[in-house]
């Protein structure tokens, strides 16, 4: 701002014709401005008021320097003139008093031929804009206020470039501000959110926990302090670590994006739970790393569990509705049937004893081949008494029995033909006394059956043995309690194929016609029909184990 | 000679039941197929015993054996009922106190003699 410039003016004063017309001009485009005049002398004052007020401008008039001061204070001034010399502040002070005002203000100081020498200097470093010497002509002055406006002009666009310069610098400045604002209070909210997951989020670097969320601490059992210093790998069930090694190596090196996966998490006091993890490749100070975030799902493992169990017992029940709808169809199909084969195979036997009578004294040919035929016969009507038993309407005939008492009957029928076969038996009963409400001759029927089957099993020697015990049920579909008879022998086993058909009506294993095939079916079709459960298990060449089940009396399923 | 009445519509059975009977001269029997014709032959022929067949059309062996015991000729001849169910319990409650015996077929025929005996001993003890 200090910037002078000494104006060169013309050594003769210009013809009046082109000066006029140029100042006219210049006039008019500087028109309007406000013009602080001070000086001591009053005819100067004067003087400078008319030429100026000629010109259009307004001027202030102020008789000494204080004055000006307050006159500038007071009014929005374009430029002021001077003179040095004025009592109580002479024209430099006003000059500095000026400038601290308003710098743009532009100064001319008015000063005589004597002085100049004196005050160049101070005229130069106080910014004045140029300086008028007594006596002056009117053409030097108002020349001299036009440039001083053409500069104040200048400045002024300069100073409001300068401002918007200055503006937009600060708006530049705010919006930076702004934006770290922001970027702060992104970095609160993912910090909340980090913070507040319900997920363990964790970044793994170099088998180190180099950040873990409370989350994780809350699950682990782990301070945040432990977890910093353990491998990662120790929150991992030890059979589930080289899984998650292996996905882990595979994430770091860029492979397969980040797979889901579920793995047992292990807690600081042992304990394991289900957890499914979601991984990212990440770098964490520089390097790289990776972020996880695991989501517990034990309660939906167990949902799952309870949901699988659910399904398989629903299977289970399905696969007996089934098996006992066929066995309904075969009886209601049978009981149609039997009649009508049975009145046949009466007259085929009648035929048969009349045709061994008639020959009886002939041909022992003959009389062989009536016996063949005859047994054949009988045979079949065996097997339709069989059939028969599933048309009877299921009507028991209900007691209060100790199936103990039942068993221990049962074996002593079979007890001749067992020692026979030097089979051993051993038995083991509950030492609680067990009642069960159950058809007797029904349940007789098929332990006899159940225990003859075992026996016939053991070709030669071979163990026999039938235990009893309270079984409490812990079942999603039932509850409660039952008297469950085993009856296990050392036999020669079911193969898994014929395991699977053990039920089904019409098959059999024996093939010399000891069997009807029908003996199981109606065992299980009587068990179902108490409400009880009928199970064997085997194995081709280690035994079998069938395992009854009827519900108790007291607290017995229903 | 005993006098044996059978009524069953299964012709062949009551055919070979008759022959292996009569063989040896011990039995007279009478073979009629259904209950009316049964129920005549009943009351004109007086048979020591009736094998009767429950399962027949148009009058079921119930219903002849209810007849033969209302009527005064005939309620003293004993009765075997003949039947291809094996169901004891709806046998028994069907023929109730009626009858005194039951046969289930088919049956060989030295066992339905002996019974056939049998139930002959009891009535002529009885009576």
């Amino acid at each position: 701002m200090g910037n002078f410039q000494r104006m060169n003016f013309p050594e003769k004063e210009p013809l009046a014709s082109e000066n006029i017309f140029e100042f006219k001009k210049e006039a008019r485009k500087m028109s309007g401005k406000t013009v602080l005049v001070a000086d001591d002398d009053q005819a100067i004052l004067n003087l400078f008021y008319q030429v100026l007020n000629r010109e259009g401008h307004r001027v202030l008039k102020a008789t000494n320097g204080l004055q000006a001061v307050e006159d500038v204070r007071g009014n929005p001034v374009d430029i002021a003139i001077l003179d040095i010399r004025m009592p109580v502040m002479d024209g430099i002070e006003v000059l500095k008093a000026i400038k601290q005002i308003d710098p743009t203000i532009e100064v001319l100081l008015v000063t005589g031929y004597a002085d100049i020498e004196n005050f160049k200097q101070a005229i130069t470093s106080q910014g004045a804009f140029d300086y008028i010497l007594k006596p002056f002509k009117i053409a030097e002055v108002l020349h001299a206020v036009r440039n001083a406006l053409l500069k104040r002009d200048s400045l002024l666009q300069e100073k409001s470039g300068n401002q918007e310069l200055e503006r937009r610098l600060l708006q530049t400045e705010e919006g930076f501000t702004e934006r770290t604002r922001q970027l702060r209070e992104s970095q609160i909210q993912y910090r909340q959110i980090i913070e507040n997951s319900n997920d363990m989020i964790m970044v793994v670097q170099e088998e180190r926990l180099q950040f873990v969320n409370p989350k994780t601490t809350e699950l682990t059992g782990y301070s945040a302090d432990e977890l910093q210093k353990i491998s990662p790998h120790q929150i991992v069930h030890p059979e589930d670590r080289p899984k998650v090694e292996e996905i882990d190596a595979r994430i770091l090196r860029g492979e397969n994006g980040s797979p889901t996966y579920a793995f047992r998490a292990l807690r600081k006091n042992g304990e394991s739970f289900w957890v499914e993890t979601n991984t990212i490749r990440t770098r964490w100070e520089e390097k790289p790393a990776t972020i996880k975030f695991i989501r517990d799902i034990s309660e939906r493992k167990k949902a799952e569990e309870a949901l699988r169990q659910a399904y398989e017992e629903l299977k289970d029940i399905q696969g007996k509705l089934i098996q006992s709808e066929k066995l309904a169809a075969l009886g209601r199909f049978s009981a149609g049937i039997t009649h009508e084969i049975k009145n046949p195979l009466s007259i085929i036997i009648g035929g048969i004893d009349f045709l061994a009578k008639k020959w009886s004294a002939g041909d022992e040919e003959a009389r062989v081949a009536l016996k063949k035929i005859k047994d054949a016969a009988l045979r079949a009507d065996h097997i339709l008494m069989g059939l028969l038993k599933f048309s009877r309407p299921s009507k028991l005939s209900i007691e209060r029995i100790n199936p103990v008492e039942l068993i221990k009957d049962t074996l002593s029928l079979l007890q001749y033909r067992m020692s026979l076969q030097n089979i051993q038996v051993y038995t083991e009963f509950e030492a609680e006394e067990l009642i069960v409400n159950v058809d007797k001759s029904q349940i007789q029927q098929v332990l006899l059956n159940l225990l003859l089957n075992a026996v016939e099993a053991m070709s030669g020697k071979g163990k026999l043995s039938v235990q009893t015990y309270k079984e409490v049920r812990s079942s999603l579909l039932a509850g409660k309690t039952a008297c469950v008879i085993e009856i296990t022998d050392t036999g020669e086993g079911i193969s898994r194929e014929d395991l699977a058909k053990l039920f089904e009506p019409f098959f059999t294993t024996k093939r010399d016609s000891k069997g009807t095939g029908l003996g199981l079916s109606i065992s299980k079709m009587i068990i179902d029909n108490h409400q009880g459960n009928l199970m064997i298990t085997s194995e081709k060449g280690e035994g079998t184990k069938v395992r009854l089940s009827l519900p108790l009396e007291k607290g017995g399923y229903s | 000679m005993r006098e044996i009445l059978i009524i069953d519509d299964e012709e062949d059975f009551g055919f070979f039941v008759k022959a292996n009977l009569q063989m040896n001269d011990e039995f007279h029997v009478t073979v009629t197929t259904e209950g009316k014709e049964g129920l005549k032959a009943a009351q004109e022929q007086k048979p020591d015993l009736i094998l009767l067949d429950i399962m027949m059309p148009k009058m079921d062996g119930l219903k002849v054996l209810k007849k033969l015991k209302e009527n005064k000729k005939t309620q003293q001849i004993p009765v075997i009922m003949l039947t291809a169910k094996n169901d004891e319990a709806s046998i028994n409650d069907a023929i109730g106190s009626y009858s005194e015996q039951y046969i289930i077929k088919p049956i060989e025929m030295a066992t339905l003699e002996s019974k056939i005996k049998n139930v002959l001993t009891v009535q002529s003890l009885a009576s």
